[in-house]
This record gives C-alpha cells, structure tokens and sequence, in this order.
C-alpha cells in the first residue's frame, strides 16, 4: 500500500526535524500564543484599539491562527458612528493599512473586557459553558506573548475607565500559569504609562517583560489623523511595528535587537526591559520565537524505530481491517436496530405550567377597578366597626380590672 | 509517527465513502440489504463488479459537476430616494444523521458537506430544534421604503436577538442549555451574546413560535419543547461579525455572490442585518433527520454617497467648479442654488461593493443566482469577459468561475418598483423625566381600510419598575375603549435580578386609525457593581415587536429606547467631594474642639482626676457593691422574721 510509503516517510522526517532539531538546541516550544488586550473604552481612546490590532495583524502576519490568538478589544471603534471610514481602523495618518481588513475575530469585546475575565483567560479558570475560543489553551510547550495597552500608572492598569488591575495581579496570575504548566516562556509587553511597574512584582521563571515607560514617566501618543480627529498610535508601539515590518517567517533578528532599536530620542520614554526571570541570553531569542508560529513536530513516541513499524505493519493492517470490521458492525447494528428511536412532532411550544405561574391571561382592568372601589367602600365601614368593638373591649377590660382590683 | 494514529484517518475515509452511498443511492431506499453490500464493496476496494461504485465515484471523482444541497441568490432593489437594497441569500442543508441519543458514537458518521461543520454539534450538544440569530444596525425607513424584506422576518431589532427552540424535560433543563447554547454562539459569531442570562430571557407564548404547519420534531417523546429569546440591544454589529457568517458558508467568500461581503461595504450602510436561521426537519418514518439553515447578509446603502466614497473616501464638501448649479438663479463663484440629484443613473455593483462577482458558487444543484428588481425602463446588464449581456426578468445565473459585474443604468432613479405598504407602524417613546420614574408610550397607526390583528411583544429589563395599573390610552376617538383594542394580556412581572418584565398583548387596530398606550414605571437603583462603564450613556432597553398575523404575516420593530438611570458619581468629582469633606471635616474638627473645650492647669486636672478620675470612680461603685451586699443581707434577715 502507498499510503505506509508515505508514512514511513512522514515518520523519517520527524525523526530527522527533531535531531535537527536538538542538534540545533532551537527554542523547545511548540505552539505559540497570544493574548492582546486594550483596556480602555470610549472612542478617543482609538489609539489603543490602533495599537492592539496593529499587534494582532502584525502576530497573524508572522503565522499565529486567529485560534491561537486571543484578541480583547474594550470598545467597537471600527463601527462607532463617530469612526469617518466604518469598518476600518488605521494606526498611521497616510491610512494606507487598514488594520480591521476583512476578516477579524475578537475574542472579547467591549463589557467583556474586565479584569476578571482576562485574570481568568491567563489562568483558565472557567465555567463548563465557556466556549473553547475564547479560551487560552496553552500547554508547558507553548509560547506565550501578551501585549496590554491603555491608561495606567504605578503600579496599576485601568480596564474600561471603571476598574484597575495591579502589578501584583498580574504577578500571580503568571505565577499561577506557571504553576498549572500552562507556558513555556513567556514574552510581556506593555505600552501604558508607568508601563515597567507593571512587571516589577513579576516572580515566575521564564518570563521576560517590555515596558513602555518608567516610573513617574509618561507613555506619549505618536501623531494624529487630522481627518478622525484623534491620535492613532502610540509611540512605544509605533517604533515596535516599525522594527516589526522588517521581520518575516524566517527573521533571525533577536529579541536583543529589538530592545536595542529603542532609543528615549523615538519612544520620549525610557523603555524597560525585564530579563532577571529569563535564563536565555536576549540575543539568542528569536523574535520569531513569540511572534510566529513555529510547526516544530515532536514524535508521539521516539523510541519507536522504523523497523518496528515494518514489523508491525502485518499485524496492524489486520488489525486495521478488525476495527474497520468492527465499527462497520457496529454501524449495521444501529441500523438494523429495532428499536429505532422514535421521532415525534409537537406543535405544544412553552406550554410549560412554570412560564404561565404568575401571569395574568386576561388583566381586566374594570374588574379591579369595581374590586377598588368596593374595597374603598368597605373600609369606611370596617373601620367604624372595629373602633366601636375597640372601645367595649377597653371598657371591658378596665371594668375588670377595676374588679379585681377592688376584690385585692 | 505511530501506525495506530492512521487507522481513525483511514476508517473516516472508509466510513464516508460509505455514507456516501448512502445518499446517492435514492432508489435503494426500501432496503438497508443493499446499502450494506455497498458498505462491504467499498472498503473492500473491488471496484468493477457494482454499478453503485460506479455511481458513488461521483462524488470523489469530480467528473461530474458537484450538487450539494446549497443554493445562493442576491437581489438587488433600487428604492425610493436613490437607495439600493442588496439581499444575499444562502440556503443550505446538512448530510442526514440518525437520532439516536444513547450512542453518541453516531455522530461520528456524519460529514460535512456544505453545511458549517461547528453549527450541528452546538444544536445537538444543546438539543436546540430552531435557532434565530439576527444582527441588526440601522435604520428602515418604513414610511420611504415600505415593507421590511421578506416581511420583516429576517431582520431583528437593534444589536444582537436571539431565540430558540430547546427540547428539554423541564423548564430548568431548557434555561440550561439555552446558557451553553448563548455562550457557544458567542464564540462563534465574536459577539457578547453570553451576556444572555436569565434576567434577559423571555419565554414568548404568543410570539415568535412557528408556522402554524410546521411542527417541531421531538426525539424524546417525554421531553417538551421551549421557546426562549433574548436581546442585547447595545451590541454594535462590524466585521468581526460579518467574519463568522462568511466562514460559516462553504464558498467562503472565495467564490459566488459571497465574494461581494466586504465589511467596509456591508457597514457603510443606512441598514444592515445579517440573519441565520436553523431548523431540524426530520422524518417520521426514518427517524432520519437533517438540518436546514439560511443566511441572509442584507443592507440598504446609498447608492450616491456609497460611488462618492469609492472616488474620495473622505466625504468633504464638493469643490466650487464640480457643484450642479441651477442656472435659471444666478450663480457665480461666489453663489450656488445647488440643483437635486440627478435623475440619471448608471452604476456597476463592482462600484458599489469594491470587487466583482468571482463567478459561481459552482457547489450547488442550481447555480447562483442575481435578481435586479426594477420597473421596465431600467436598464440591467451582467458583464463577463468585456461583454454584456441581458435578460428579460433581469435574472441572472452565474455558471462559471469568471468575474461578473452587474450594471444598472436608468435615466429616471426616481421610479422604482412600488414598495408594499407595512400594515402597521408602530413607534415607542420613553416619557417623563427625571431619574426616579417614567412611562413608556407606544403609538400604533393603521393607514389601511382593514382591521390589522397583531401581538405586541415587549420585554422590558427588570430595572423598570412598570405600574400596569396606569396603562392608558389615548385616542382622538373617544369610542376606544383599552378592551376594545387590546384582546388578551400575558404578563409575567419581573424579578429583581432574575427575570424581565414579558408582556404580550393580542391586539386588534381598527382600520384608519392611531392611538396611543402607554404606562408608567419606575427607575431602579442598581448595585455598584451592576453598573457597566459607561452608566451614563444610558441602558439601551430592546426593541418591542409587533408580530402582524391578519391580513397578512408581517413583523415590525420598534426601535431600540435609551433610558438614562441614576448613575453614581464614579469619578473626580466624587474624589473631589469625598477629599475636600474630608479636611473640611478636620479643619472644623480642630476649631470645633478649642472653642468647645475648657482650658485648666495641671493640679485642676489632677484635683477633678482625683474626684473623678477611673480610680475614683471604681472605689465608688465598690462601696456601692458593698452597701448594695450588706442591704440584701438586711433584706432576708428581714423576710425571715416576717415569716
């Protein structure tokens, strides 16, 4: 059969790319994430959706699938009706890249994007019903790049205008990352202001941390759109995207290279960069290595020759058949079934005693209005009553008190 | 790689040679016999001896053109006041797949041909029989343009409405599944739809259900079926939208009518509503089912500004020397009495949608299909290769994979096709003011000579407080009476937190007629944390709908109301307050004290301490616990001697 050529062929390559692959001593990761959030809403904020989905183009670009990308986007500005060009975001005046294009998937978007929700997106702590892609499914093979942006300051990220993550936050959900093995090394990078007090309670291993800006020091906005009346991009990130245009698929720029294009004269900010927790040399770390998607294949079982596999191909073409036979029986069963399940049809929708509790078929309003007005009617009269049975009653019992009393 | 990891992949294969055969042997119907000796011959690979083989290499083969159960159309529309409605409509229908809900292993047999493999699993996972899904933006203008397409039962309310119909063994199971069903959904269409909770969700017994031939199937017979739907009115609707319902469909806006959806277009719009509708259809007989789904992207643009945007993308003013001036008025550089849009037209969709059309589907029993609906002195051509052609109902097949371009030309775009006349019209005001109550007032107008019976549908969130006891009406007619107008009332009160106000009323609107209901409510104070970030912007409250059953089915909304709660103060001010009350406190504080206290010297301090001090104090209450012991003891001596 052609098809065990083409395996056993499948199978050498493997082996080969993983030799290579050792011999090479590359990165040990074989997935690669993302997680891109702006955290502020309101439409003159466009810059951080601008930042965020410049990021978001530039990881798809470089080879992560939107199913591994994680897009949070606190406010719709691509569709506001402020937005001069609907459908369209752009980082840069001349507009020449429209960065919504045709096909985008956000993940989370406006209320969605809480502190809650992206605490729980890094530590995967949901609900049974929490669908799968809006989940961060990493493993301890997968590389992870997180990128934030908006207003923040020391020590603090302000999510919506409404509510603030800490520096300490964030320290423990990567800690609890890591201890959940849920990354192989970890990229951070934020362009807010204040932005390196964010990664200055970090503790985890493997993780590597870009900011923005220092303490007491401002991240500033790049230029704007005269025409949309609102700045575009910021400047960390603009001179990120910059030095990101001129990497493809196969870059062998390193991360070292990327920290060393910021200067204070582009970024008006003094960038920070956080390698304490990180083993690697900086300029041993392919960009590529969080910014693509790197299709190393690892073997199921490496102990496994192909000789075995020759050996084993008799039987397991035999046992190929077997399944087949048995599934196919299995198959014929179901069909041969007598008991076929039965469909029925039913006209009978919400007919559920539970929905019609409580509510009224026929709300008649002249029969609650004569019921008032009797009521109304009534009382007058009841209360006449009772006063005048109140009265006995007092007279009563003061009259055999008085009794007893004298009888004392 | 291991050899086990290949036999799944070889027995899928074998597997859905086998289904296949399944379906291309409609003939064979009567006998399962049969369709198991295909099963054998097939994966035993001997071909030659069957002329089902034969057959069943088909579909692998691709000799023969493919015909899946997929169909695609798009009619275009010119409407009044130079508006162009482009409907793209897409049919299509799963592969068969048997009921059995024991053995899960099934489903395993089913393949997808061109119904979206992720939809089946979310409806069986939920048992959800009907599914509705609208995105709506915009505005109709009913007055201009009429009817709404397909009479209003494709498009939605403002933002994102869902609802469906959920086989469940009670109304707990149902809320359930209806939860998975909302929170997948937002997975798959990057909308906010699992913000659908409980207190959003309606259980409609008039509305919503479906056509009155058309039953549900039910695969336990001890199950019921529900209807449930939410709304979320403040969802805006862009391309990440869009994205889903493109993917969703097996052209994948690579070929066919589908190559025409681009987002900048689809948005750029005075209305668009993007719908999908699935249903299971099963027969009885078989205990075979399958479902049916249809996706309608539509929107309403105007065609004037829609060609200026693709010439200058940044709508400014025109420039002096390109302005139409009347020239019966004077005009100079200076002056202008702009003259009305011109009456002649002539415009190519390409213009309008940014590409062409890249040919058919070429999936489908029949091909795609364009359909230009205009009266006859408008001129509709299709262009392929530099040549134009042209048809006498202006419909158009498109059967190979070349670009096609449709053209419309007219020399008066003031007469379109007349538009049908909505039965009803229907508006909704909030009134009142202030932050602590308001009314609802809702107008109904019936132009026509006939009376229009319909059921008016409102679910209104549980923050409205609503006092049914002030229901009105008003009307210039002093005979309409509320028992005249409204014939039956389901209401079910809401719940703080928990469920929404669902009122349903049968109504019937005498002809030529307008009047008024209207009701007051109160405002509820929220919890800090119920507030979202923008609390002042207002809660957008959804849609009501006026589903018309006489003299014809038609649906029409209302628009969606912004109704502006009491908001606390979250941000500088309040700071602000909190801080300045704060040293005003310790500055009063401290003046307060030094003018209130008295001032002594040491040895007063020492001598009042002594007389009043801690240590006074308690040899006070000592001697008083010692006179008080000793008084006892005088006490029972005393009592003893009586006795």
């Amino acid at each position: 059969m052609k098809l065990w050529g083409y395996q056993a062929l499948f199978f050498l390559l493997c082996l080969a790319s993983n030799v290579i692959g050792e011999a090479i001593g590359t990165a040990t990761h074989t997935n690669n994430w993302a997680v891109l959030v702006s955290t502020s809403r309101f439409w003159f904020n466009y810059r951080h959706m601008a930042n965020v989905l410049s990021m978001y183009r530039t990881v798809k670009r470089l080879g992560i699938p939107d199913s591994q990308i994680i897009l949070m986007l606190s406010d719709d500005v691509a569709c506001n009706p402020r937005n001069l060009f609907p459908g369209s975001v752009f980082n840069n005046a001349d507009r020449a890249l429209d960065l919504y294009g045709e096909s985008v998937e956000v993940d989370y978007r406006g209320y969605e994007v809480t502190v809650e929700n992206f605490i729980r997106l890094l530590t995967d702590r949901w609900d049974e019903d929490h669908p799968k892609s809006k989940r961060l499914m990493t493993d301890e093979n997968s590389n992870v790049f997180i990128y934030l942006t908006g207003h923040g300051g020391e020590d603090f990220l302000k999510f919506q205008d409404a509510e603030e993550i800490a520096s300490h936050d964030i320290a423990d959900a990567l800690a609890q990352m890591h201890a959940k093995k849920r990354y192989n090394e970890l990229f951070f990078m934020i362009d807010t202001c204040q932005a390196n007090t964010m990664f200055s309670k970090f503790y985890s291993p493997n993780v590597i941390a870009v900011g923005s800006s220092e303490l007491d020091e401002s991240s500033y906005s790049h230029h704007s759109d005269v025409e949309l009346g609102v700045a575009v991009v910021d400047r960390f990130t603009y001179y990120t995207l910059g030095f990101m245009e001129e990497i493809d698929k196969n870059s062998t720029l390193t991360l070292r290279d990327l920290f060393d294009s910021y200067t204070f004269e582009k970024v008006h900010s003094h960038v920070g960069v956080r390698t304490d927790l990180y083993p690697r040399n900086l300029s041993d770390v392919l960009i590529t290595d969080f910014f693509g998607n790197v299709q190393n294949l690892v073997p199921d079982d490496d102990r496994v020759t192909a000789g075995a596999i020759k050996k084993n191909e008799q039987d397991s073409d035999n046992t190929l058949l077997k399944l087949a036979k048995a599934k196919h029986d299995e198959l014929t069963k179901q069909k041969n079934d007598t008991t076929i399940p039965q469909v029925t049809k039913s006209n009978l929708i919400n007919n559920d005693e539970a929905i019609h509790q409580g509510s009224v078929e026929t709300y008649n309003i002249k029969l609650v209005k004569v019921l008032g007005t009797l009521l109304l009617l009534l009382i007058p009269s009841l209360l006449k009553y009772f006063s005048y049975a109140k009265t006995n009653n007092s007279k009563l019992t003061n009259f055999s008190l008085y009794n007893e009393h004298t009888a004392l | 790689m291991r050899l086990q990891n290949w036999i799944p992949v070889l027995l899928l294969a074998a597997i859905v040679t086998a289904e296949v055969d399944f379906e291309v042997n409609p003939v064979d119907n009567e006998t399962e016999s049969v369709q198991q000796d295909v099963i054998d011959e097939s994966w035993n690979a001997e071909p030659g001896e069957s002329s089902r083989i034969t057959q069943s290499s088909k579909f692998l083969s691709l000799e023969h053109p493919i015909e899946y159960n997929f169909r695609e159309h798009l009619d275009l529309t010119p409407l009044p006041n130079n508006f162009l409605l482009a409907s793209f409509q897409f049919y299509m229908q799963s592969e068969p797949f048997g009921i059995d809900r024991d053995q899960h292993e099934s489903s395993e047999y089913s393949h997808h041909t061109v119904f979206p493999k992720p939809v089946g699993p979310i409806m069986s996972q939920t048992n959800t029989r009907q599914l509705h899904l609208r995105f709506t933006h915009g505005l109709w203008d009913s007055q201009e343009w009429g009817q709404l397409p397909h009479n209003g039962l494709k498009s939605g309310g403002t933002g994102v409405e869902l609802w469906a119909i959920v086989e469940a063994p009670s109304k707990e199971e149902a809320l359930k599944s209806w939860i998975t069903l909302a929170n997948s959904l937002s997975g798959l269409f990057c909308a906010s739809i699992n913000f659908i909770d409980t207190s959003k969700t309606t259980f409609p017994v008039s509305s919503f259900l479906p056509k009155e031939d058309e039953a549900i199937p039910l695969l336990n017979q001890s199950n019921h079926l529900y209807l449930m739907r939410a709304t979320l009115a403040n969802e805006p609707v862009c391309t990440e939208n869009l994205t889903p319902f493109v993917k969703l469909l097996p052209t994948r806006g690579k070929s066919g009518i589908s190559s025409l959806l681009d987002g900048h277009k689809i948005f750029d719009s005075n209305w668009h509503s993007l719908s999908i509708d699935v249903n299971t259809v099963c027969d009885e007989s078989t205990a075979n089912c399958h479902f049916v789904m249809e996706e309608f992207i539509e929107t309403v643009v105007n065609v004037p500004n829609a060609l200026a945007r693709a010439d200058r993308p940044i709508p400014k003013p025109l420039p002096g020397d390109e302005l139409r001036c009347d020239t019966n008025r004077p005009h100079d550089a200076f002056q202008c009495f702009p003259l009305p849009q011109s009456k002649e037209v002539s415009f190519s969709i390409s213009k309008l949608f940014g590409k062409k059309i890249r040919g058919g589907s070429l999936l489908g029993e029949q091909s795609s299909k364009i359909c230009v609906h205009v009266p006859s002195h408008w001129d509709v051509m299709i262009q392929v290769d530099e040549s134009y052609f042209a048809t006498d109902d202006n419909c158009f097949d498109l059967n190979n994979n070349k670009p096609h371009d449709v053209r419309l030309e007219t020399t008066d775009s003031k007469s379109v096709l007349p538009s049908k006349k909505t039965p009803i019209y229907v508006s909704r005001a909030l009134t009142g003011y202030g932050q602590d109550r308001g009314g609802l007032r809702s107008v109904f107008r019936n132009p026509s000579n006939e009376a229009v019976e319909l059921v008016y549908f409102e679910s209104l969130p549980w923050f409205m407080g609503v006092y049914l006891s002030s229901l009105a009406i008003e009307s210039d007619d002093p005979e309409l009476t509320l028992d005249s107008v409204v014939k039956s009332t389901f209401y079910s009160p809401a719940r703080d937190r928990e469920r929404p106000t669902h009122l349903e009323r049968a109504m019937i609107i005498p002809p030529n007629t307008a009047f008024a209901i209207s009701f007051q409510f109160d405002k509820s104070l929220l919890k800090y944390a119920e507030y979202p970030p923008d609390a002042n912007h207002g809660f957008e409250i959804e849609a009501a709908v006026a589903a018309v059953l006489t003299p014809e089915r038609y649906e029409a909304r209302t628009s969606s109301l912004l109704l502006s709660l009491s908001t606390p103060d979250f941000s500088m001010p309040y700071n602000v307050i909190i801080l300045t009350s704060t040293v005003m406190g310790l500055a009063f504080g401290t003046l307060f004290n030094l003018i209130s206290k008295q001032l002594i010297t040491l040895e007063e301090a020492d001598k009042i301490l002594a007389s009043t001090g801690p240590r006074a104090k308690l040899l006070r209450v000592k001697a008083k616990i010692v006179n008080m012991l000793q008084g006892n003891k005088n006490k029972i001596i005393k009592s003893a001697k009586y006795e």
